[in-house]
């Protein structure tokens, strides 16, 4: 029942490497510069936080297939021919940016004010303190969130495949156009997608439960 | 329903309740004359909230029998003998006859204090809603509270929200008031009147169990006192008695405590 | 005016108005129809869902994660190369709505199922203490409560909605995206005309998420 999906399979690997590179690349750096931003962002203040809350602002009110087809068309227009993957790449890093700026921001806010107290009673520096009492622990409290957040973007790699670029659902349509054999390939392509999301979904609802004991 | 006045209010024969490997209740039996005011103190993890908790059937006796007003809650026996659960609307029309005072108030945060003391009678008595105003209005004025009637619960201090949580129950007409440890989460001046409220109402002749920490309050009050340790009922008796002469160890060393706080 | 429109050859982006003008209205008929279908599952769903009867539950659990853990485009797409093959020839529009509405449905209920738990048991209690039954406590005093816990979040998956609403342009339906894309590649114009799309769904979820903001004070007052 299922021949016309596993007879492409291997194909179907080629497009979920694909995928999983897309995701390293845009998630990975998306995240790592989020991170940054966030922290930043709750922080500093001021100019410094506006510009950033704009920046939010405009990526999470745009699908990000705009800003897909955006980069798409735009940088080659500004001279900057670095080819559809990475203008894709790039619009990933940007969105993924935005929210993981947003949930760093919480997780630094949300840090009981009393520990930074008793920090700066002890004298340190509000660069120390940062480093050494905020940051670890919003770090291990967003962990949950920024695995969340990860799936929904591996989620969005496939959207590049509407842009045009090859990855694994753009050679599921493929394959499908030329089969029809719509069912199959589709569901076990979505399969494919959940093996690779749904675990790190477990780890984050593990990881909540357990902080939720702890506090 | 029972009009024989020697029939006790409430019957817990052989009570047994154990959470997993847990055993909380390890065979506790008692009476509660009508009328009578009962505390019960003890240690914490003693038991105390999960017996009287079992007394409105929030907690599922394991073996054992409870009957209020002689008629049996949560389980009836059949003619085999055996244990049959009672139906939801059976539990839920005895539990309308047995009010109870929580530690955290409980109160509706989503309703005003009138909503709170009216919304059982009307929905499960199906009282009238200008009759139920009225003995709201009643009840509030009882405890103090008449000028708080449309206030939202959170608005009050901890001291009103509980003394409109006994309006709420007494707003059923209970045959009997349940109170766990209901000072034991406020403030210390709020204290007071709440146990004021509760003194009142003893006066009056209601039937009450009630768990306390605080013992003058559970000398004041009650006409009997049953200490609990571990499941079981070490000691039981007058209140004047009990506590300036203990006869068990445990109640001796639990009273050490409490020392200074008597005469 | 004049001056201002041809220094950022918006004037071209005039012309092209009512293209852009049928896109924005076909996305408005696809967010809302996909809205009212997802809200309509999600409370469906969350019934069955929290009833603890285990074929039931675990059925609906695997369900909710396999659409939660799989690309929306993918649904889309199975929706509307699928469906007919099974005998229902629906147009785009409806395979597209479907799509929409079963995934976002699916993350509904969850949020449904957290605010319904989130209500203290001391609500039970104190309800349930009062003589109420189950079903009284449940509609009286638990639900009133978890409606307003509920609301924000369901708001923001609804604005979510809204933009995923532009993937129904993988499957040819001409709303705001494909509007875009189709200028752009049949006259030859510059990338200015996406930042003009990109303009309208900001206005559109701003909008929306202001509309939000007024539903949740006006719950907050009545209570």
């Amino acid at each position: 029942m299922f021949d016309v999906f596993f007879s492409n399979l291997p194909y179907f690997m080629k497009g979920a490497v694909q995928t999983v590179w897309l995701a390293l690349a845009g998630v990975g750096f998306g995240t790592i510069f989020g991170l940054i931003i966030g922290v930043a962002n709750a922080s500093m203040g001021g100019g410094v936080a506006k510009f950033i809350n704009v920046y939010v602002f405009l990526i999470r009110g745009i699908p990000v297939l705009v800003w897909m087809f955006l980069a798409y068309y735009m940088l080659p227009q500004l001279g900057l021919i670095i080819g559809d993957l990475f203008a894709v790449i790039g619009s990933l890093i940007l969105y993924t940016g935005a929210f993981v700026s947003e949930i760093a921001r919480g997780a630094v806010l949300s840090v009981p004010k009393h520990q930074i107290d008793s920090a700066k009673a002890l004298g340190m520096n509000k660069f120390n303190i940062l480093r050494l009492v905020i940051i670890p622990q919003a770090m291990k409290m967003s962990i949950p969130s920024l695995l969340n957040n990860s799936v929904m973007m591996i989620k969005a790699t496939a959207y590049v495949s509407v842009v045009g670029v090859w990855e694994l659902t753009y050679a599921a349509r493929e394959v499908v156009e030329r089969t029809l054999a719509a069912f199959q390939v589709f569901f076990g392509v979505m399969c494919i997608y959940f093996l690779i999301c749904y675990p790190l979904t477990i780890v984050a609802s593990q990881l909540e439960k357990r902080y939720s004991y702890e506090h | 329903m029972n009009t024989d006045k020697e029939v006790p209010m409430i019957q817990a024969k052989e009570i047994h309740k154990s959470f997993g490997d847990l055993k909380v209740l390890n065979g506790i039996s008692f009476n509660v004359k009508r009328g009578e005011v009962i505390a019960i103190i003890g240690p914490s993890g003693s038991g105390k909230s999960t017996l009287l908790r079992c007394l409105n059937f929030l907690e599922e006796h394991d073996n054992g029998e409870i009957l209020i007003d002689g008629d049996p809650l949560g389980y009836s026996l059949n003619e085999n003998k055996t244990r049959v659960r009672q139906s939801e609307k059976e539990i839920a029309k005895l539990r309308s006859n047995v009010g109870m005072v929580f530690q955290s108030f409980n109160l509706f945060p989503h309703r005003s204090v009138k909503d709170n003391i009216t919304m059982a009678p009307i929905s499960v008595k199906k009282i009238k809603i200008s009759e139920a105003n009225k003995s709201a209005k009643k009840l509030l004025d009882k405890v103090g509270l008449l000028d708080k009637i449309d206030e939202f619960p959170s608005r009050l201090s901890g001291g009103q929200q509980q003394r409109v949580a006994i309006a709420r129950a007494l707003a059923m007409e209970p045959k009997v008031m349940l109170f766990d440890e209901v000072t034991s989460a406020l403030d210390p001046e709020l204290v007071g009147e709440v146990l004021y409220a509760i003194k009142q109402l003893a006066e009056e002749g209601m039937t009450m169990v009630i768990v306390t920490h605080e013992m003058q309050f559970a000398m004041d009050v009650s006409n009997r006192l049953i200490f609990m340790d571990s499941g079981k009922i070490i000691e039981e008796g007058s209140p004047q008695v009990l506590l300036k002469n203990p006869n068990s160890k445990r109640l001796k060393e639990f009273l050490h405590r409490f020392r200074s706080s008597f005469a | 005016m004049e001056i201002f429109i041809d220094y950022f050859g918006l004037s071209f982006i005039q012309s092209q108005l009512p293209r852009f003008w049928n896109g924005f209205q076909l996305t408005i008929a696809i967010a809302a129809a996909s809205m009212i279908g997802a809200v309509t599952w999600g409370l469906l769903l969350v019934g069955p869902r929290m009833s603890g009867i285990k074929p039931i539950v675990w059925p609906l659990m695997a369900y909710v994660e396999f659409i939660r853990n799989t690309p929306l485009i993918l649904q889309i797409y199975l929706s509307y190369f699928g469906l007919p093959l099974i005998g229902l020839p629906l147009s785009a529009f409806i395979c597209g709505v479907i799509a929409i509405a079963s995934q976002h449905g699916a993350f509904l209920c969850e949020i449904i199922r957290s605010g319904i738990e989130a209500v203290s048991k001391q609500q039970w209690e104190g309800a349930l203490a009062l003589g109420m039954t189950k079903r009284k406590a449940k509609y009286n005093v638990i639900l009133p409560q978890a409606l307003l816990k509920v609301v924000p979040p369901i708001g923001n998956q609804l604005v979510i909605l809204i933009k995923d609403t532009s993937l129904v342009s993988a499957i040819g339906i001409i709303e705001l995206t494909l509007s875009g894309k189709m200028v752009i590649e049949r006259s030859g114009a510059s990338f200015e005309v996406f930042l003009f799309i990109a303009l309208l769904y900001l206005i559109l979820t701003t909008t929306f998420g202001l509309i939000l903001r007024f539903v949740e004070i006006y719950l907050r007052e009545r209570q």
